[in-house]
């Protein structure tokens, strides 16, 4: 069976990113997981027991990410299991999970470096996990919630999650100068995006076996009600608002959007030989390019907010008749 | 039952045989060499070499026990039956085919393997879906699967679990869930890793039933002598990666030289 | 090499990061410095027994990035050391992106082969625990122990359901060759049967293991593994991973770059 695994090889090795990409991201993800660590001390399940599910889980991911089904023409897919591991285990718990499986694959397998761990976990297990689930969560509730909510919600967090973290990672190689942002974030989202469908099958499949098999697990974990019509607009608006955020940040990321980026930031080193050619140009143009895609962006969420109240409004009349 | 080896009964041990009867092109034919190894080496990634040369040839039919302590290369030759790995040298053949790229599609639906672990092959949310998942993978239609599953079933005695999720069932129940689901594929070799691991008496004697009932031809490895006795007629020792001894099995267990210098008492 | 578990490897840890961090503050096209540097790495690690074929091995994952840093040779437009054109497409060759590209790579291949001595030299049990007495917290220590300690299990049990589906992943009737059966949508539920399957099992194990530990009188936080020895000699160690950051930083100062 010699396939080529399409799998989600978001691991950056040490020595592309830029040191100031590198720490920001560590310190973004010591702040996420020190936050889960407390959360997961205020659970019921005993500490032990938490533990001990935690730890098992973690070979459990590596376990399950040799699992693949083919595709078409000598391709498979493959599971990264960020959502599937916050569905299972809780978002907090699950972040911390796959923290641990991403550091002890580096440390273990030097797959993804260990200066720029922080930014893998971050790219991969945060915003995969404890974003992933609470994308999962709000869209089951959008959709009534059940089963078929829940299916919807798992399968579009699953997808948007490989989204994410391809985009995410071609950004800070591309903040970093390490890949040309215009060649590399259309490859990476192109390809994933066809990744990320493997990574919602997979999951939405795992759900449904364990659901089936043994509910209690998941009981926990998930509403089974859907939402009232205020809060499922409230929630809709939030997925909405993320996922044209993303992309309306991905689609400025033409090579001069990007360098705007990078510059208005402040990423500007004139000393000689940088360690990192962080700016191509060292210029500083304004924000236009910038702004006026997040306005578009920000209009077109007016535009979703609206649709949803509509049709709010119309579930709530088709409830009541 | 025919048997083409030649065999001694030395006191020195009950030695393999080594004559087999050829077609000839070299190539063994039909139903006398239904399951027929030659030369078999197998070397592991790693180095280890778990095959050291194996020879054997099993008619269509038989049922044949295959007898050896832990690491003696059992379940790499078992491995090797339905092609999941591969010779370093030698041939497999199963079923009149050589065992290749090019033949490993029905190798799987001529050979069945049931795992030691049902669990490793249960992977479906009830009974009915792992028996279904073999035919509905062979892209027969509908009815064709809906009628393999209830035979498969009907011929474990399972039907009554068709709609359970597999991980609540017994360990004897999973057992005979596990064959089933090999059964649906309507092979004409079934081989058995260990199948009496985990059974008490009563479960050993209700399995001793059901593959007296299988008119497949069976390889069945497992360090239980007392199944050996009683469900099978030939045995084969394993040691080392090669085989020791190929002979019936009363003669086998009647040498106890010959057991206890391989593990096997 | 002691292979108990309980190791002092704080100061190799340190030492490992203090040197990929040197390495990756390295100016570009510093070769002279990268030079030198790999020459002195890869003498520790042919010390440590590390076989040049593993080391390719794990370096190979560093690949899809270096090949995602291609198209820098072609978009940038500083130092062009080539332009000319392929049929109808005009293309240059920029010599920062090459550089880009050099240091990159280097870099990567260096800082895989750093992490490879780390875990050679000591087993992954010592470095989680040295993790843990450089204040790494302990539910995610003693959790990265466990998994660690089920990784290999959990994975055999994974070979062996996909072999178990493949053994039953036949052709159809009167074809032989494999071919991938049902739709795909079933495939892809099929595989998430595995996952679900395996996880049961593991959740299964994981009660038992802890129900296993709380008999033996584990409570509280079930922390396992502490450092039963400790390096004597960390702070010379510490300060030899505080040269070689120097040293390999003044390199990087000092040699020419290209």
């Amino acid at each position: 069976m010699k396939e080529v695994p399409m799998i989600p090889s978001l691991h950056i090795p040490d020595g592309f990113l830029a040191p100031e990409v590198s720490i920001a991201l560590w310190v973004a993800t010591a702040v996420v997981i020190g936050i889960a660590l407390r959360r997961i001390a205020t659970e019921r399940t005993n500490a032990p027991a938490r533990t001990v599910l935690m730890g098992i889980a973690g070979a459990f991911i590596f376990a399950a990410q040799m699992f693949n089904f083919p595709v078409a023409a000598g391709t498979s897919g493959h599971l990264l299991g960020g959502v599937l591991a916050g569905v299972l285990l809780g978002p907090w718990a699950g972040s911390i999970v796959m923290a641990t499986v991403i550091g002890i694959q580096a440390l273990l397998f030097q797959d993804g470096g260990l200066l720029v761990l922080g930014a893998n976990i971050f790219n991969m297990g945060v915003i995969g996990t404890l974003g992933g689930s609470l994308v999962a969560r709000a869209t089951s509730e959008v959709f009534g919630g059940g089963r078929r909510g829940q299916f919807v919600g798992v399968g579009f967090a699953a997808w948007l999650s490989v989204m994410a973290a391809a985009g995410l990672t071609t950004l800070q190689l591309g903040i970093s100068g390490t890949t040309d942002i215009g060649i590399g974030l259309p490859a990476m989202l192109g390809t994933h995006a066809l990744i990320g469908v493997g990574e919602a099958l997979i999951t939405i499949g795992a759900i449904g076996f364990i659901s089936a098999s043994a509910p209690d697990i998941l009981s926990a974990r998930t509403s089974e009600r859907g939402a009232s019509a205020p809060r499922r607009i409230a929630l809709g608006s939030v997925i909405a608002l993320i996922t044209v955020s993303l992309a309306a940040l991905f689609a400025s990321a033409s090579p001069d959007g990007l360098e705007r980026v990078a510059e208005d930031l402040g990423f500007l080193d004139q000393g000689q030989g940088p360690a990192f050619e962080l700016l191509p140009d060292y210029t500083i143009p304004g924000l236009d390019g910038t702004v006026s895609t997040i306005l578009a962006g920000a209009v077109g969420v007016g535009i979703v907010v609206v649709i949803l109240l509509l049709l709010g409004r119309v579930a709530e009349r088709r409830r009541s008749a | 039952m025919s048997d083409a080896h030649t065999h001694s009964h030395s006191h020195a041990g009950l030695r393999a045989a080594h004559a087999h009867p050829h077609a000839h092109d070299g190539e063994p034919t039909g139903d006398d060499h239904w399951v027929h190894l030659e030369h078999l080496h197998f070397r592991y990634p790693d180095g280890t070499e778990a095959l050291r040369g194996i020879d054997m040839h099993i008619a269509r039919g038989e049922k044949v026990a295959l007898l050896g302590p832990n690491g003696a290369g059992k379940s790499t030759l078992m491995l090797h039956l339905n092609g999941i790995y591969r010779p370093t040298h030698g041939s497999v053949r199963v079923a009149g085919m050589n065992v290749s790229d090019e033949t490993i599609g029905r190798v799987r639906a001529e050979v069945g393997l049931v795992f030691q672990d049902p669990d490793d092959q249960l992977f479906s949310p009830t009974v009915w879906e792992d028996v279904a998942f073999g035919p509905i993978h062979m892209g027969l239609d509908a009815g064709a699967v809906h009628d393999r599953v209830e035979a498969a079933l009907a011929a474990v005695g399972a039907l009554d679990l068709a709609t359970r999720p597999p991980m609540r069932l017994s360990i004897g129940q999973r057992k005979r869930v596990a064959l089933a689901t090999v059964l649906s594929m309507e092979p004409s070799i079934l081989v058995f890793d260990e199948p009496s691991a985990g059974l008490d008496p009563r479960g050993r004697r209700e399995l001793i039933e059901l593959l007296g009932t299988l008119r497949q031809t069976l390889i069945v490895s497992t360090h239980d002598l007392e199944l050996a006795r009683a469900a099978f007629s030939r045995s084969i020792v394993m040691g080392g990666g090669r085989i020791v001894a190929d002979a019936p099995t009363g003669d086998l267990l009647g040498d106890q030289a010959l057991l206890l210098q391989h593990g096997l008492a | 090499m002691i292979a108990t578990g309980r190791q002092d490897a704080r100061a190799a840890i340190v030492t490992t990061l203090l040197v990929t961090l040197a390495v990756a503050l390295l100016p570009t096209g510093s070769y002279l410095a990268y030079l030198l540097v790999w020459l002195a790495v890869a003498t520790v690690a042919a010390l440590s027994g590390i076989a040049p074929a593993q080391l390719a091995r794990r370096a190979l994952v560093a690949l899809p990035f270096v090949v995602a840093a291609l198209p820098l040779l072609f978009t940038r437009s500083d130092e062009i050391i080539w332009a000319g054109e392929l049929g109808a497409i005009s293309l240059s060759v920029s010599g920062a992106g090459l550089r880009i590209i050099l240091t990159t790579a280097l870099k990567a291949w260096i800082s895989v082969q750093v992490a490879l001595i780390l875990v050679k030299l000591y087993p992954i049990e010592s470095i989680v625990g040295s993790l843990r007495a450089l204040k790494l917290p302990d539910t995610i220590a003693t959790s990265a122990g466990l998994t660690i300690r089920y990784l290999d299990l959990l994975r055999n049990e994974a070979t062996r359901m996909l072999r178990a589906r493949s053994s039953r992943s036949a052709s159809p009737i009167g074809e032989t060759r494999e071919r991938a059966g049902g739709s795909i949508p079933w495939r892809a539920r099929v595989t998430g049967n595995l996952a679900g399957a395996l996880f049961l099992r593991a959740y299964a194990r994981a009660a038992r293991v802890e129900e296993a530990a709380t008999a033996r009188g584990a409570r509280g936080s079930l922390s396992f593994g502490g450092l039963q020895q400790t390096d004597p000699r960390i702070v010379q160690k510490a300060a030899l991973a505080l040269a070689a950051f120097a040293l390999i930083s003044a390199a990087g100062a000092l040699l020419p770059r290209f």
